[in-house]
């Protein structure tokens, strides 16, 4: 019994070691119909349940038959779990399903056998069974695709153009989708990407227009492509499947629910069908260049070639603007570039060249325009000579050569007479001799630079400058405010200053002339100066009381001491009817100061 | 008291004029220009460097000094000196058009990442003006915005609120330049740059490695993002990096 917990875990671990090599449950595979018509699709499921997860599995094989062709693959996952109690017992099992599915486009009519799917797993091979899928004609096309190429033959090099219609009948209930448009586009330009050069010669839009065929109407969407071979051979373009839904109203209109909720609220009530159309097969034989000669530029097609000059009369050193246009039915990239001729006479500038290329549905053309410039060295009549330029004319299949007239220019005498003239520089020349380094400095300051300028010890004292004068009007201003808003303050605050200024006028003055009532004046100062300063009223008060309003104000007793004896001084000259001198008026000002000197330095300390 | 003013006085004088030279650096500037013009290229590289030993940081030094290595066929020197030229002098147009030419002349071409034209046009604000002249500039907007600030504060309502406007102006075209300083100072600060001086070198996957990465030539110019040992791991303007011996490299 002691044993029970360790054989139980035994027997788990090897119930679990035989779980995990448990073999597939189920492998089906079934198509969505059994009888088609061949412009259908057939989607075939295959399933695969097994009781634990596959890593990295990969979809079953469809072997490859030739009445169908895969058009997408599909996979999905799914995972069930179900739990049964027999008795009191718990059973408990997992089905994980994966599924694939294979959308086939049908190629041909007949009764057909799909092989059986082959699956692969942990070394064994497992088959589905084989079924049939019977294709039958399609009674009306709806949508027909045709190929077709402006020529059958080409040359190496040589333009085509391949053009994808793709017809609907008029009205007919079907819808013609991105997806098949974008298939069939991409099919054309694998097929001819490796061997040709492939351009759209449309844009973004796919042209439209209606066509009659046996008296029915049809809505043709054309695709065209310039196509030019790069190899000899002969290649076929096969049928291209072109994807579209069939559109049927749906069965369910009567249903409530559906009606409110299902496709009919949001304009709908349609079921789509997916079908396929296929284009005919198309053959193109690239036929190779006969052999050519020296001269060949390599260009095959239709070409123009012309040359003209701005002016037939200039005179030596001059210049004259030869423009030369060569225009064909092909890519830049095969239009190679012109050559001029010896021409001892004139001197030639590298020339300026400006290529465009022209897209339409007849093709692809280039055309390269040349302006020299050339100066003719001296006087005399001057002919530029024919420019010749070889190349493959695919309609008469032999190699032709475009040549211009030779153009005639009379050159007249230059500025220095008949001698051979040395050019004038053109602005590009120009550029070209300034090409090299300017000169060393010669003439500068030896100064020591820092690339560091903000490590400099000015730009610290100076920058917190713009700061602190800020603060200190902030300040400034705040203190501005508290003092307007208190009078009684502002007067206290000014009160030293005031009494200061009033002193230094009054000794001013004496040196002119001592007023009459100067002694007056210097008791009107400190008294005005103690009033203002310690908020009393100082004139209307015995020496007694002044001392107590003083001591009361915390000012020391030696100081208010001080100022009794002024003030008995200053009141015995003032009521005596003595006139003073100068020297006394002085005396007892510079005495009134003092005082008010040490009653500011006694206030202040309070 | 006057006696130690005077002193003070001459101190600090002496402090804004400690950078102006006179001797030996002068002389040994005009006898490398005098090299120089004789196409002594040799000597005339020798005294300029001489003159950058001695402690000397200036742009014209620099500027010539690449001269005469470029007119001794040593891009990468010429245009490491022209880089450090720059440095100190960022909007001459003799050293731009120096290094331009110069830089045509190596063998990589390492496209630059393009701007748009809002960028172009930030970029061309951004070096339109030396880090120098940029602080002074930004010194002034400030002390202008407080006394602006100081006056408004007792201005009538009218006098005020032109005194704002400008405060407001100047705050927008400082916080502009401050940006950009803000910018040239990291730059400074966090970037560090340098030149190939040997004809090839190749870049490899690690420190002594042994893959080779990339080989570039002789003056191009490497963004270096890390140091370890004797070896930098470097960064071109295409984002392609690997690991170079500091040895073949010149420090701008």
């Amino acid at each position: 019994m002691k044993n029970t917990p360790f054989i139980l875990l035994l027997l788990f671990v090897l119930l679990s070691f035989v779980h995990s090599s448990a073999a597939l449950k189920q492998f089906t595979a079934s198509p969505n119909t059994d009888v088609a018509t061949i412009d259908e699709q057939v989607t075939i499921t295959a399933t695969i349940i097994s009781d634990k997860e596959i890593k990295n599995i990969t979809g079953p094989s469809l072997p490859a038959a030739e009445f169908y062709t895969i058009l997408r693959t599909g996979r999905n996952q799914q995972q069930s779990t179900s739990v049964q109690i027999i008795n009191g017992k718990m059973t408990q099992s997992i089905n994980i399903s994966y599924i694939f599915t294979y959308t086939l486009a049908l190629k041909k009519i007949g009764v057909f056998t799909v092989p059986g799917l082959l699956f692969s797993h942990e070394g064994k091979t497992y088959s589905t069974r084989p079924f049939n899928i019977t294709v039958t004609k399609v009674g009306k096309q709806e949508v027909k695709v045709a190929v077709r190429a402006d020529k059958k033959e080409l040359f190496v090099s040589e333009q085509g153009i391949l053009t994808v219609e793709i017809l609907k009948t008029v009205n007919a209930p079907v819808e013609l989708t991105n997806d098949g448009f974008v298939s069939a586009i991409s099919h054309i330009e694998e097929t001819f990407g490796k061997n040709f050069s492939i351009n759209r010669l449309f844009r973004d839009k796919v042209s439209q227009s209606q066509k009659q065929i046996d008296g029915q109407v049809y809505q043709v969407f054309s695709l065209s492509f310039s196509i030019i071979p790069l190899n000899s051979g002969t290649y076929t373009l096969q049928s291209i499947p072109f994807q579209y839904h069939e559109l049927k109203r749906s069965g369910s209109r009567r249903d409530p629910f559906s009606d409110f909720f299902g496709d009919s609220f949001f304009g709908g009530g349609i079921n789509r069908t997916s079908k396929v159309a296929y284009s005919n097969k198309l053959n193109v034989t690239v036929n190779a260049l006969p052999p050519s000669p020296a001269d060949f530029s390599g260009a095959v097609g239709a070409f123009s070639l012309s040359a003209k000059v701005n002016e037939h009369t200039v005179s030596a050193g001059e210049a004259v603007t030869l423009s030369i246009n060569l225009r064909g039915t092909t890519r830049p990239g095969n239009l190679k570039d012109i050559t001029l001729s010896d021409m001892s006479d004139f001197e030639i500038f590298t020339p300026e060249k400006h290529t465009s290329v022209d897209t339409s549905a007849q093709g692809i053309s280039t055309t390269k325009r040349y302006k020299y410039l050339v100066i003719p060295k001296e006087e005399g009549d001057k002919t530029i000579p024919s420019i010749q330029w070889v190349y493959f004319n695919p309609k008469l299949k032999e190699y032709k050569t475009l040549s211009t007239s030779p153009i005639q220019i009379t050159v007249t005498k230059g500025k220095t007479g008949s001698k051979r003239q040395t050019r004038y520089l053109t602005q590009s020349d120009i550029q070209e001799l300034g090409q090299d380094i300017r000169y060393i400095k010669t003439s500068t300051v030896l100064k020591n630079q820092s690339h560091v300028p903000y490590k400099n010890s000015l730009f610290f004292i100076l920058y917190p400058l713009p700061f602190l004068i800020a603060v200190f009007a902030f300040l400034y201003r705040i203190q501005a405010t508290i003092l307007k808003k208190d009078p009684m303050l502002q007067l206290k605050k000014q009160a030293f200053q005031k009494a200061k200024k009033e002193a230094s006028a009054l000794k001013k003055s004496f040196l002119e002339k001592i007023p009459d009532n100067a002694l007056s004046r210097i008791a009107e100062i400190i008294e005005n100066y103690i009033s203002h300063r310690f908020g009393f009223n100082a004139s209307g008060k015995t020496l007694e009381e002044l001392k107590e309003e003083l001591v009361k104000r915390d000012i020391e007793q030696s100081v208010s001491d001080s100022i009794i004896p002024f003030f008995e001084k200053l009141d015995s000259y003032r009521f005596s009817g003595v006139t003073p001198d100068n020297t006394l008026c002085n005396e007892l000002l510079d005495t009134s100061c003092r005082i008010i000197e040490g009653l500011e330095s006694r206030g202040k300390k309070r | 008291m006057k006696k130690s003013l005077f002193s003070t006085g001459m101190i600090i004088l002496s402090y804004f004029t400690l950078s102006v030279y006179a001797t030996p650096f002068e002389n040994w500037f005009v006898q490398a220009n005098m090299f120089y013009e004789k196409q002594e290229f040799d000597s005339a590289a020798g005294y300029y460097e001489k003159i950058i030993a001695g402690g000397l940081q200036n742009s014209s030094i620099y500027f010539n000094l690449a001269n005469a290595y470029f007119r001794l066929n040593k891009l990468g020197l010429a245009i490491l000196n022209y880089e450090k030229a720059r440095k100190l002098s960022p909007n001459d147009q003799d050293i731009l058009t120096n290094l331009r030419f110069t830089q045509l002349n190596i063998i990589d071409r390492i496209p630059e990442p393009k701007r748009t034209f809002f960028e172009t046009f930030l970029w061309y604000l951004h070096t339109m003006f030396s880090l120098t002249l940029q602080m002074w500039i930004l010194f002034f907007l400030l002390l202008i915005m407080s006394i602006a600030f100081a006056l408004a504060l007792f201005a009538s309502h009218n006098a005020r609120l032109w005194l704002i406007y400008t405060i407001s102006l100047c705050f927008i075209v400082s916080i502009l330049f401050g940006s950009s300083i803000g910018l040239k100072i990291y730059t400074t600060e966090k970037k560090k740059f340098a030149i190939v001086l040997e004809k090839s070198v190749d870049a490899k996957n690690a420190p002594n490695g042994d893959k080779i990465l990339f080989t570039v030539h002789e003056g191009t110019k490497f963004q270096i993002r890390k140091t370890v040992d004797n070896w930098s791991l470097v960064n071109l303007p295409n984002g392609v990096s690997g690991w170079v011996d500091n040895e073949l490299l010149g420090h701008i």
